[in-house]
Order: C-alpha cells, then sequence, then structure tokens
C-alpha cells in the first residue's frame, strides 16, 4: 500500500567470518599475554618472599643439608636460567610436584577448583536471584521499603567480608548450632561461605538493577508497550529490566574476579577446601610449585571469567555484539 | 454516530496537587469514524499532552482533572488498568514522535509487532508470524520476512517508524493516534512515511489524530484541523476552509510563518513574542498578548463563535466584523 522506500542494503554478508576469527586470535592472544605478566610477576614475588629450603630442611638443618635441598629443587641456578626453565614448564602444563606432598602441583590445583567453584555459583546466584528482586524494589517500592532496602544494602556492603563470616558463625554455628562452623563438602557448609561472600555482590546488583531501571524508566520504548497494552508489570520484566541486565551483567563479570580473592578469605575462615584455601595454605608452607600452580588456575580462571562475559553481553545485547565487530 | 474518539471539557495538570500547573483546560474534541483530525500548535500549547493523557500515557505526575475521554464509547477517564490495557493498541494505536528511542533495542521488530498481537490476541509471538510479516509489508518494508528478524539499530529512522506504525495497526484499531510522527525524520522520508500514514487513515477509513506543528501535513492528511494555543483550541474545522479562512489571528498567523516555495517573493512572516508557558496564561483571551488586532474587549474570555461547520475563540473574527474600525492600540490582558 505504501511507496518503495530507499533502504540501505543489509551489510555485506562477505568478511564476517574472517572478522570472527581475527577477534577469537586477538582474545587468545590477550588471554597468553595476560598468563605471562601474572605468572612472571608471581615468579619473582615467590622468590622475594623467602627460601623454601629452610622451612623444607626445619630449623636445625646445616648448611650442607640446605644446599642439598636448593639443588633438588633447582633453586641454586641463577634466577634468569630459573625463569626460563619455569615458562618452559608452564607451556608443557608442568608446574612441577608439591613440595610437601610430591603430588603434581597442578593436580592439587584442579582439585580443588570444582568446590571453589561450586561456592562462586551459589554466591553468584544468590546475587542475582536476591539482588535483582532488591534492586527493582529499591526502585519501584514504596518510600519504607526503598529506605530499609537501600540501609540494608549498604551495611551489607559496608560490613568486610571476614568480620561477616565471623558474625555468622557465631550466631548459626555456636549460638543457634543449625549449621556446621567449618568444613566443606556437604550442602549446609556452603551456606555460610555463600552468605558471607554473595553480601557484597547482593548489595552491588542490587544497586545497580535500580541504577539501570532509572535510567531505562523514561525511555520511549516502556511508554510503547504501554500504548501497545502491556501491563505495567510486563513492561517491567519484559521491556525495562532486559534493558537494565547489560550493565548489571557486565558489572557480575567483573564482580565475579574479585569474588575469587574474596573466596580466599572465606575458604579460610570456614576450612572450605577450595582452591583460596589451598593457595594460602602453600604460601604459609613455601610451596612453590603449588603457589604458582594454584594461581596460575585463578589465573586462568579470571581471564576465561572475561572471554566468557564479552560473549554474554553480545547475547544479550545485539548491540554490542556489533559493536565489536 | 458515536466519535470514533471523543474528548469533552478535558482539563489537566502536574505538579503538586496543591500548587498545580495547568497544562490543558477544556478541550473539546471529537474524531468521527474515518477522518483524520490535524491538532496543531506551538511547543508547549499542550496538543501532546492532551493526547497522551487520553490515553494515560502521559507519565507520572500529570492528571486528568475534569472531563471525559471516550474510545469507541468506552470511557477512559478514570477507567481501570484492565480497560485502559485493552483499549491501548485495541481500539487506540499509538505512533510516538522519535522512532529511533520508540523500539524496544534488545528485541526483533517482528517480536515487537508480534507483541501487540499475543497481547489482544493472545496465542505466542510465533503463531502471529504470518500477520506480523503481512503488517510489515502494509507499511512498506521491503523484505520484511528477512526485517522482522532485524534488531532496531539495523534499520534507518524512516524504517523504524514505519514499524511502530505497523505496530499501532497491528489489531486493526479504530483510531490512530500519532504524535508528530514525522517530526524526526528527513524530509524525504517524512513523504514516505506520510504516505503510509495516509494509507492507514484515508485509504482505509480509519479515524485519526495526529499530532504536529507541520500544517503541511495537516493539509495533506487531513480532513479536519484543530489548533491549540495555551491550552486550549482556538480554532476547529475542515482542513479546506480553515486554511482558506482562518477565524483566529493565531491560525492565522501559523499560515502565514509557513515558508511556501510559491513563485514571487515574499518575506516569511514570524509571529511577534512567544506562546505563554504553562502558569503564565493570562486571563481573557491568551493569545492577546500576541495578537495584532487585540482590542478591550480581549480582556475577558472571547466566546465560541460557531460557522458553518467548525468554530473558534475569538472577539473579532474577520467575517463576523467586515466593517470593524482601525484597530485600536494593543490592549494587554491579565
Amino acid at each position: 500500500m505504501a511507496t518503495a522506500p530507499a533502504v540501505a542494503t543489509p551489510p555485506p554478508r562477505t568478511g564476517r567470518r574472517g572478522r570472527r576469527a581475527r577477534r577469537i586470535a586477538g582474545t587468545l592472544a590477550r588471554l597468553v599475554l595476560t598468563l605471562l605478566g601474572l605468572l612472571t610477576l608471581l615468579f619473582f614475588l615467590v622468590r622475594l618472599s623467602g627460601d623454601p629450603a629452610g622451612v623444607l630442611a626445619g630449623p636445625s638443618a646445616t648448611p650442607a643439608q640446605l644446599d642439598a635441598v636448593r639443588a633438588g629443587l633447582g633453586l641454586d641456578e641463577p634466577l634468569p636460567v630459573q625463569y626460563a626453565q619455569f615458562l618452559g614448564d608452564v607451556v608443557r602444563l608442568d608446574f612441577g610436584t608439591s613440595v610437601f606432598t610430591g603430588e603434581s602441583a597442578l593436580g592439587t590445583a584442579l582439585g580443588a577448583l570444582p568446590a571453589t567453584l561450586l561456592l562462586i555459583v551459589s554466591t553468584m546466584l544468590t546475587s542475582i536471584l536476591v539482588g535483582v528482586p532488591c534492586g527493582v524494589l529499591l526502585d519501584r517500592g514504596s518510600r519504607v521499603t526503598r529506605a530499609l532496602i537501600g540501609s540494608t544494602m549498604t551495611l551489607a556492603q559496608a560490613v568486610p567480608t571476614f568480620v561477616l563470616g565471623v558474625l555468622l558463625s557465631y550466631l548459626f554455628a555456636v549460638r543457634l548450632g543449625v549449621l556446621p562452623a567449618f568444613g566443606s563438602g556437604t550442602p549446609a557448609t556452603l551456606v555460610m561461605p555463600t552468605l558471607a561472600l554473595a553480601s557484597f555482590a547482593v548489595a552491588r546488583t542490587a544497586r545497580m538493577v535500580a541504577a539501570e531501571l532509572e535510567q531505562v524508566e523514561d525511555q520511549d520504548f516502556l511508554r510503547t508497550a504501554s500504548a501497545k497494552g502491556a501491563s505495567s508489570r510486563r513492561v517491567l520484566w519484559r521491556h525495562a529490566l532486559p534493558n537494565a541486565f547489560p550493565a548489571v551483567a557486565a558489572a557480575l563479570v567483573v564482580e565475579m574476579s574479585f569474588l575469587i580473592s574474596g573466596a580466599v578469605v572465606v575458604e579460610v575462615l570456614f576450612a572450605y577446601d577450595g582452591i583460596g584455601k589451598e593457595l594460602v595454605d602453600a604460601i604459609f608452607a613455601r610451596d612453590y610449585p603449588l603457589v604458582q600452580a594454584a594461581v596460575f588456575v585463578i589465573g586462568v580462571f579470571v581471564v576465561t571469567v572475561n572471554i566468557l562475559g564479552d560473549a554474554l553481553l553480545a547475547v544479550l545485547d545485539p548491540r554490542t555484539a556489533r559493536d565489536r565487530a | 454516530m458515536t466519535a470514533a474518539l471523543q474528548i469533552e471539557n478535558l482539563w489537566i495538570e502536574a505538579g503538586p496537587v496543591d500548587d498545580p500547573l495547568v497544562l490543558v483546560r477544556g478541550v473539546d474534541l471529537s474524531v468521527e469514524p474515518g477522518t483524520v483530525v490535524g491538532l496543531v500548535g506551538e511547543s508547549g500549547s499542550g496538543k501532546t499532552v492532551t493526547c497522551m493523557s487520553a490515553l494515560g500515557l502521559a507519565g507520572a505526575g500529570v492528571r486528568i482533572t475534569r472531563g471525559s475521554v471516550r474510545a469507541q464509547g468506552t470511557e477512559l477517564v478514570g477507567a481501570d488498568e484492565a480497560t485502559m490495557r485493552r483499549v491501548r493498541g485495541g481500539v487506540v494505536g499509538t505512533v510516538f514522535q522519535d522512532p529511533l528511542s520508540a523500539l524496544n533495542p534488545l528485541q526483533r521488530i517482528g517480536d515487537q509487532v508480534a507483541e501487540a498481537l499475543v497481547l489482544h490476541r493472545g496465542g505466542r509471538r510465533r503463531a502471529h508470524r504470518e500477520r506480523v510479516v503481512t503488517l510489515l509489508a502494509r507499511v512498506g518494508i521491503p523484505a520484511p520476512e528477512q526485517r522482522a528478524r532485524a534488531y532496531p539499530h539495523e534499520l534507518s529512522g524512516g524504517l523504524r517508524q514505519r514499524v511502530a506504525i505497523a505496530m499501532a495497526l497491528a489489531n486493526d484499531p479504530a483510531v490512530l493516534v500519532a504524535d508528530e510522527p514525522t517530526t524526526a525524520l528527513d524530509v524525504t522520508v517524512q513523504a514516505q512515511v506520510l504516505d503510509v500514514i495516509r494509507a492507514a487513515t484515508r485509504d482505509e477509513g480509519r479515524a485519526a489524530l495526529i499530532v504536529t506543528h507541520d500544517l503541511g501535513l495537516v493539509a495533506e492528511v487531513a480532513d479536519r484541523v484543530a489548533v491549540m494555543y495555551a491550552g486550549e483550541i482556538v480554532e476547529e474545522g475542515a482542513v479546506g476552509s480553515v486554511f482558506a479562512a482562518p477565524q483566529h489571528p493565531y491560525t492565522r498567523g501559523l499560515l502565514a510563518s509557513r515558508p511556501l516555495l510559491a513563485p514571487g517573493r515574499r518575506r516569511l512572516s514570524a509571529m511577534a513574542g512567544r506562546p505563554p508557558l504553562p502558569g503564565a496564561w493570562p486571563g481573557g483571551c491568551a493569545f492577546a498578548a500576541r495578537c495584532p488586532d487585540a482590542q478591550t474587549a480581549c480582556a475577558e474570555p472571547p466566546p465560541v463563535r460557531r460557522g458553518d461547520d467548525g468554530w473558534s475563540r475569538c472577539w473579532y473574527p474577520p467575517t463576523d466584523d467586515p466593517g470593524r474600525d482601525p484597530v485600536e492600540p494593543q490592549e494587554r490582558a491579565g
């Protein structure tokens, strides 16, 4: 019924595959560079922090015994040689064996990873399941609701993880006796570490959701949806919130990288057998191979999360996918 | 015959209840079936807020204090949510000014058109795919099957406005309300979108209320025109007669300040002064302060004068008083 308009032809499809290949190559290069930097830093920091031979051989060891231990660990070589050797081993994914257990360092670190991943996933789920509704209420609730949630969120963000952990432990394990104070492996042991870890993330998510909703609120397309006959609830859940999510998801991806450092504290606090506790134990024992393997695994995790996060954002917001192409 | 859209003595205000800002005062406007009405006026005259409030889309803080709005006989002032939802998109389709921001950036356009169908006809979005493609084709979107899968940012402004129109027409509403539908578009695209609107209204016999400040648009698509000034309609009538013999001095001013690409040089006349802002409306005739022909009587609210087919609010309509005395010094009202 209408005249044919002048239309811009859609962007040519040729070259899209080439662009994608280049993008993936770029991402991989970034990953390798990040890990190389991390491992270099780690290598020198660990060696600045003290001599493992002293710990291993014990306080009563003679200088000769110490030298023997050092030679056994390859610590008698000059630093650059050690560094080159270290990098060569890393390329082959050989982090050596734990000084104490004699087991593969990488194997030990990887073995502790699932428990930490579980903790992080449950923390993220809590952040989303509690944070998003809180964010909606923070934006749409009555004055009292907003004040109540707002101050709760401020408190949640202000209390440090370890303080909250101790308080939780006192309340639920010591006073009420409903949750185990420490340990891992059962669902009950996951509750307090998750709460301690999630409090900050929940508050952050809620604030992000509220801020984004406020931004989205006076966008015309919400009025369009109302004009189509959508209920205000549908406008919120189908149109406003999805448009708030890309920014919230971006914040959560960043948050997830921080969670791993929070996990270190929480795991130690609740004697939760994850990679964070493994790392701290290894540091105190000057178990170089294990420290290096654990940091490597954590590094790979953080970089992977960021790459997956970028991919997730592209799914959540089609405009992003195009901008990056 | 009941009007497709009937607005009676509509008063709208905003701001605190104890110290409100009156935006619209006593608008009467009727859109008969098969008729296109152009609602014109300068920014701040209350034309957009009239339409949006009538549909309950004006936003928080803007409220109707008096009057009635009926769409196909259904009273909308004070209506419950369910009634409003049924009317919005079902009885009245709405097109907004800025197509760049009127579509959800995260949804494919086909899904957005389908949502309008789902909301009024039920079923899943996928079930309406065929009708979505038909609708997109009807508003002149080329390759509608492929375009249905596009995101808004992949389309030009003109195409997006076509999508918005397709969405408004999805459920064959009796009335189309369009708020400055071409203002945000390039001039060449404006003509195309205007064609679509004309097809959807005149050619299909649909009633429409088109808010605009573009008198050219009114001349092209509208049957009747209502001129708004300072929250009131000051003149209403058939487009032909209003354009040929405007009764209100403000209408005359608007018509005279229209650039014409006619042969012969003519100085473009601009109206002196600015329209008063809401809250600063003088008593009496609100236009008196800018009116070249204002006289003493203009300090009082002007009477409504009905002609053969239309009416105006002026103390001294030209045809009414041909042998009027020379213009007296300007009398400021208020």
